[in-house]
């Protein structure tokens, strides 16, 4: 046939007649669940500066303020709860530290968790167009929005130092335990998120909860008020929540409060298992996920 | 063909789709989590139990060589989109086993990853990312994609202002430079106007020169013709044909074209008539089969012919159509002198010998009747069938609206004068 011998000649010419026995793609039934192919994830880790990038670029296209969304929410926030709950209820803080530097500390970290966590539980949806048409690594997506939420914290963080500084405190070399904290803040909402996503590709209530739920978390969390309001009998029980211990590291590093007590271990049990288990229940349904998407 | 080193290789591939909601048909948290967590899929056992399951592809197997360039056809629903997105990776199977060897790139639509409030040059680098290329690559191929899309002046205005045609031309340029060994190609060539399109085929059989394994779904058989060298027709998820693209399309062609399978004539009923038609043939050494000719070589169409009461003026009449009722061609039994036929009672077989017959792959349609010039009576009135399947490789390369009718091998030379 015309056009096979035309086929035939340009394989001898560009000399591919052995296939590349080194790229071989094995396609099969997959059961039960699988450990993390960590190696494929690496290979494409350029795709997920481009999808952090795009995140980045189409949230703040054709607004004015554009990265200032980064920090307006969190700093009006800020503002109110320091008329209301400072100002007029007059919640204690922890060694007499202003209250909008105190509140201001915890709502930082705060945004970002709870803008990864609702941003994983969401990407796969958000991104469905793409993922019924191009096969890369799942995990990509949730792992792109937290690179992105990153740059948001970051440049908020950057004011949060200024606040310290403005309010009169000292940043002390606590400063660089920040990263630990901030590792586990991302475990923790990852996890959950994970989860969640998993849980929103079949039942689509949990994109309605998830709003609620971040909701409810923050006053289960030491965001607006101390940390040390809670009552004596309550202490353990709330240390289980993972953001206590994160956000109490965080007011200890930047405000030189107490240090997260060793109940907190527990939660760092608790995200550790969320995260190992957020992941491979992803990976589990990811695997067909479009035929429900 | 069989020697040359696999670059696809399908083992009894199957995938098994719910019909129906995930929610509201008792499958809830409950039923949710124990799919989750039971560690087999054993289809066998929950589609007897479960009846709201439906097959889209079943025991699929079969090897393709590197560097073949195979199309895939069949109607809207067999499976064919459900093959690329198994083999793409987007979704799993659900029985069976497939091996790619080398790069593989799919391009089920155009502008994968395109995001609408980025600009060209964005988008090129994100779609880039997306369809597996690197930066570097994508650097590398910037100039080339560019020209390709004809967007220079256009790439730092938002994709969402770009107009359809501009959408697809931009998309289709950063495809056409992935560099995979295995392209697999849903059908994206239905879009853009003309010109564009007949670039993305060239583009792609290039791609197919290259030496590189292409799968290419299309309804469109004129591109299939021209791309593919083997076709696989499939239906009812099913491989139903796999063979030389010639051959496969038209028999797919006759057959979706609403042609029954019966070689007897099925236009008369009448129990009672003075002659009819009983069946047709093919002789000729490039005769296929009875219905199909597959090289360019004389022809001869025999008629079997029924006569129950004598004829004294007998007259034939036979004519080729092609699909869309365009007489391609009509002879008659009086042609070059010959007179009327008279015909006793018994079985004849007419025989109009082609010297040649050299039209355009397809299906074709025949017509054949036949008079009694004695009152001027018509004894019989018969659309043959099954079709006629000219399954010889197209001689010339023409491109959608430039085909034309007739299929010559054509001997070109140019001198100095």
């Amino acid at each position: 046939m015309v056009s096979l011998r035309a086929a035939e000649t340009g394989r001898r010419v560009t000399d591919r007649t052995k296939p590349d026995s080194s790229n071989v793609t094995l396609i099969r039934v997959r059961s039960g669940w699988e450990a993390l192919n960590l190696r494929e994830l690496w290979s494409r880790r350029e795709l997920l500066w481009f999808l952090a990038w795009r995140d980045i670029r189409v949230r703040y296209k054709q607004t004015i303020l554009g990265a200032g969304w980064a920090v307006l929410p969190p700093f009006l926030q800020m503002v109110v709860f320091s008329v209301v709950l400072g100002g007029f209820l007059k919640i204690p803080t922890d060694n007499q530290i202003p209250y909008p530097v105190f509140s201001f500390a915890a709502l930082v970290p705060w945004t970002l968790f709870s803008a990864i966590l609702s941003g994983t539980a969401g990407s796969l949806i958000a991104n469905a167009a793409i993922l019924t048409k191009v096969y890369f690594p799942r995990l990509l997506i949730p792992l792109a929005n937290v690179a992105a939420r990153l740059v948001d914290f970051f440049v908020a963080f950057v004011i949060l130092v200024g606040m310290v500084l403005v309010f009169g405190r000292s940043i002390t070399p606590a400063i660089f335990l920040i990263p630990i904290f901030l590792l586990f803040l991302i475990v923790t909402a990852l996890g959950f998120g994970l989860w969640l996503g998993a849980l929103n590709m079949y039942i689509r209530d949990i994109q309605m909860l998830v709003p609620f739920l971040v909701g409810l978390w923050e006053y289960a969390s030491p965001v607006v008020y101390s940390a040390n309001s809670v009552p004596p009998a309550w202490r353990l029980i709330y240390a289980l929540n993972p953001m206590t211990g994160v956000l109490v590291g965080f007011r200890w590093c930047l405000l030189g409060t107490a240090p997260p007590g060793p109940e907190n271990w527990a939660s760092v049990v608790i995200a550790l298992v969320m995260f190992i288990s957020g992941v491979t229940v992803f990976q589990r349904v990811q695997r067909n996920m479009v035929d429900i998407l | 063909m069989n020697r040359d080193p696999v670059s696809i290789s399908i083992h009894g591939l199957g995938k098994r789709y719910r019909i129906g909601s995930y929610v509201g048909t008792g499958n809830t948290l409950r039923g949710w989590l124990s799919e989750l967590f039971s560690r087999q899929p054993s289809p066998q056992s929950t589609a007897e139990k479960e009846p709201k399951y439906l097959w889209a592809l079943r025991d699929l197997t079969f090897d393709i060589p590197v560097g073949a360039v195979v199309g895939i056809i069949g109607r809207n629903g067999v499976g064919k989109s459900t093959l690329l997105k198994i083999l793409s990776r987007i979704t799993d199977p659900t029985e069976g086993s497939a091996e790619l060897y080398g790069k593989t790139s799919s391009l089920l639509e155009v502008g994968t990853g395109f995001h609408g409030e980025l600009t060209g040059r964005e988008n090129i680098y994100l779609s880039g990312a997306i369809c597996g290329m690197t930066r570097a690559e994508v650097d590398r191929h910037f100039d080339k994609i560019v020209a390709f899309s004809e967007l220079e002046r256009f790439l730092d205005t938002p994709v969402k202002r770009y107009s359809s045609g501009m959408y697809v031309r931009l998309g289709f340029a950063v495809a056409a430079h992935l560099d995979p060994d295995i392209l697999l190609v849903d059908e994206v060539l239905a879009v853009g106007d003309l010109s564009f399109q007949r670039r993305c085929l060239n583009r792609m059989s290039d791609v197919a020169q290259a030496g590189r394994t292409v799968l290419f779904v299309s309804h469109q058989m004129a591109a299939i013709r021209r791309l593919c060298n083997r076709t696989i027709w499939l239906e009812a998820g099913k491989v139903r044909d796999f063979g030389p693209t010639g051959e496969v399309v038209a028999r797919y062609e006759t057959e979706s074209l609403g042609a029954a399978e019966s070689g007897a004539p099925d236009s008369h009923k009448a129990s009672a008539y003075r002659a009819r038609f009983l069946s047709w043939a093919l002789a000729g050494a490039s005769v296929e089969s009875a219905h199909t000719i597959s090289a360019l070589e004389g022809v001869e169409f025999q008629l079997a012919l029924d006569v129950r009461e004598p004829i004294r003026a007998g007259y034939g009449g036979f004519e080729i159509f092609d699909w869309e009722g365009k007489l391609i061609w009509s002879g008659a039994s009086h042609d070059q002198g010959r007179g009327d036929l008279p015909l006793s009672s018994g079985k004849y077989t007419l025989s109009y010998r082609l010297p040649l017959l050299p039209l355009k792959p397809g299906a074709y349609r025949l017509h054949a009747s036949f008079y009694d010039r004695e009152g001027s009576r018509l004894l019989d009135d018969w659309w043959a069938m099954p079709e006629l399947v000219l399954a010889m490789p197209p001689s010339s390369q023409a491109q959608d609206e430039w085909q034309g009718v007739l299929n010559l091998p054509c001997e070109f030379s140019i001198r100095k004068d």
